[in-house]
């Protein structure tokens, strides 16, 4: 455990970009593109470890099942989110997530289609999977399968509305093949026997001068617990692997308000997440 | 929304207009939009300390409206809702086969409208058989109005909305039943439309110029047309949207702000 002092002031807030700058695809690119700055290193990295071990200790019994932190976690122990412990169940904007990301790659990849279409084919993909039998039962295509039309259509519809952000939200051809789009989320388990696992998610990873870039598109407005929402992925790359170059920056993105925020991954903005990742632990409920 | 024109006379034409007359956007417009109205919400809300939770004005505080919920489910509201989701269908797929089949399995992928469901479900037969008449009527209106909306306008159906002032003291909040067009570049290229099920009154417009207001603060530029659709017959409202609709709609925003509700226009 590293008895770290006590920083002596409040990190940088992150940087906003301008809310009335046009294009905004060009701002989000610029954000996203922007020479990577100082990075932490990998000696941070495994200080890192030990302060989230630290943080947990003493709160989470051992052997008491596993437990995830994600943002969704770092949002309710800031209050910034109404307490739900209903379990996971697709509606449409649960799905809207995944078969949005599909629709964007596939716009991105330059066959000439829409959202419009690329969310139908995406639809129409997971439900032929799913009816080949080769989706899981908790699969969003074995859940499409099982709705009528009019189920699907508004399943797409979200989905349309969710990819078309997203779409006409960046400069594609400055980020080329750089950019991931999706992908798995980043995991990383927690040494110790305390049954903590970290989930990171971005929804698009890129790349300045050989550091990854994340970002991250959020659900209405920036809240209190954003920064550390944000920077939870940057953790959990920089745990999952210390020697690779750790992300430089993560920009989050809310397109129902307009916002962006860029976050840059510094070590005391990761130890502050490390500290609320362990708060978070005691108030998530085993999985 | 596009050069490649729409079959002649419809809705679609109407929405999509002359593509050249379109304005430039004023680069300063939604920051000083923006500065006018925190210096309102300066004045009237942020002063206030009883005040904790964040003021929320929407379409319906706006256009002097009962909140959305406030009541119990019904005839005119389950039919919006139906409608609404037909719309969407309509929208995304092109197609609607049986109206009260899809409206009803639109609906009830949505756990918040199970309400609605149930209302439907349990209606009398004469009741339901008027709403089936009403709604399949709306269907073949909305299938021939917008059964054909060019993908490459990049049609987005109940958009939501989000506009924080004072630091999130204040919300401004919209759901955009359609949003087409790019986004902008330097000329206005987005036009809104909000679908209405029942008659004409006398809120639609101001809700329309909200939504206008909201989207230019969302977006950074005005959105270049506004317009309501009334599914019962098919007809179509529309604002052009310039300064004067915007710098008006900010003192509109204030009006609600003080006394909850805006004048009747």
């Amino acid at each position: 455990v590293i008895d770290a002092p006590a920083p002596p002031a409040a990190p940088p807030p992150p940087v906003a970009v301008s809310p009335t700058v046009l294009p905004r695809a060009r701002a989000l690119t610029d954000a996203l593109l922007a020479p990577a700055g100082p990075v932490v290193d990998e000696q941070c990295a495994h200080e890192l470890r030990s302060r989230v071990a630290a943080a947990v200790a003493g709160h989470l019994p051992r052997g008491a099942g596993r437990r995830t932190v994600n943002a969704y976690a770092l949002r309710r122990v800031r209050g910034s989110h109404p307490p739900s412990d209903s379990p996971f169940r697709w509606a449409p904007r649960t799905a809207r997530r995944a078969l949005g990301l599909a629709a964007v790659r596939a716009c991105v990849a330059g066959d000439g289609r829409t959202p419009v279409e690329a969310v139908r084919r995406a639809v129409d993909e997971e439900v032929a999977v799913a009816e080949r039998g080769a989706a899981g039962p908790r699969a969003v295509g074995t859940w499409l399968a099982s709705l009528p039309a009019g189920g699907r259509a508004m399943v797409a519809a979200e989905a349309v509305t969710w990819a078309t952000a997203l779409f006409g939200a960046l400069e594609w051809d400055r980020l080329g093949l750089r950019a991931r789009i999706g992908g798995p989320d980043r995991w990383w388990d927690a040494p110790g026997g305390w049954g903590l696992t970290l989930q990171g998610r971005a929804e698009v990873r890129t790349e300045s001068d050989g550091h990854p870039v994340l970002l991250c598109v959020g659900n209405g407005r920036p809240v209190d617990s954003s920064r550390v929402e944000l920077l939870l992925p940057a953790l959990v790359e920089v745990l999952h692997d210390p020697r690779a170059p750790a992300p430089s920056r993560v920009v989050g993105w809310w397109p129902a308000s307009g916002r962006t925020l860029v976050v840059p991954v510094d070590a005391r903005g990761l130890r502050e997440t490390a500290e609320a990742v362990g708060r978070a632990a005691t108030v998530v409920g085993p999985s | 929304v596009g050069a490649a024109a729409p079959p002649p006379g419809g809705v679609l034409e109407r929405l999509r207009g002359d593509v050249d007359a379109r304005p430039r956007v004023d680069p300063n417009l939604a920051g000083g939009l923006r500065a006018w109205l925190e210096d309102e919400v300066a004045a009237r809300v942020v002063a206030d300390p009883v005040e904790v939770d964040p003021v929320v004005v929407d379409g319906r505080r706006m256009a002097a409206e009962a909140p959305h919920g406030a009541g119990a489910v019904t005839a005119p509201l389950a039919l919006g809702a139906l409608v609404a989701t037909l719309f969407r269908q309509v929208v995304t797929t092109g197609a609607v086969d049986e109206p009260l089949v899809d409206a009803l399995a639109g609906l009830e992928v949505d756990d918040r409208r199970a309400e609605v469901c149930r209302y439907v479900r349990d209606l009398p037969a004469p009741a339901c058989t008027a709403l089936v008449r009403e709604l399949e009527a709306a269907a073949t209106r909305l299938r021939h109005d917008w059964g054909r909306v060019p993908t490459w306008w990049l049609p987005r159906t109940d958009d939501a909305v989000v506009v924080p002032l004072a630091g999130g003291r204040v919300l401004l909040t919209g759901r955009f039943d359609l949003v087409l067009g790019d986004p902008s570049t330097g000329a206005a290229s987005v036009c809104l439309v909000e679908v209405r099920s029942g008659a004409r009154r006398s809120g639609d417009r101001v809700r329309r110029r909200f939504a206008a207001l909201l989207e230019t603060l969302r977006s950074g530029a005005p959105p270049f047309r506004v317009a309501t659709y009334y599914s019962r017959d098919g007809s179509l409202e529309v604002d052009e949207v310039d300064d004067l609709l915007l710098n008006d709609t900010v003192g509109d925003v204030a009006r609600a702000l003080s006394v909850g509700q805006v004048p009747d226009p």
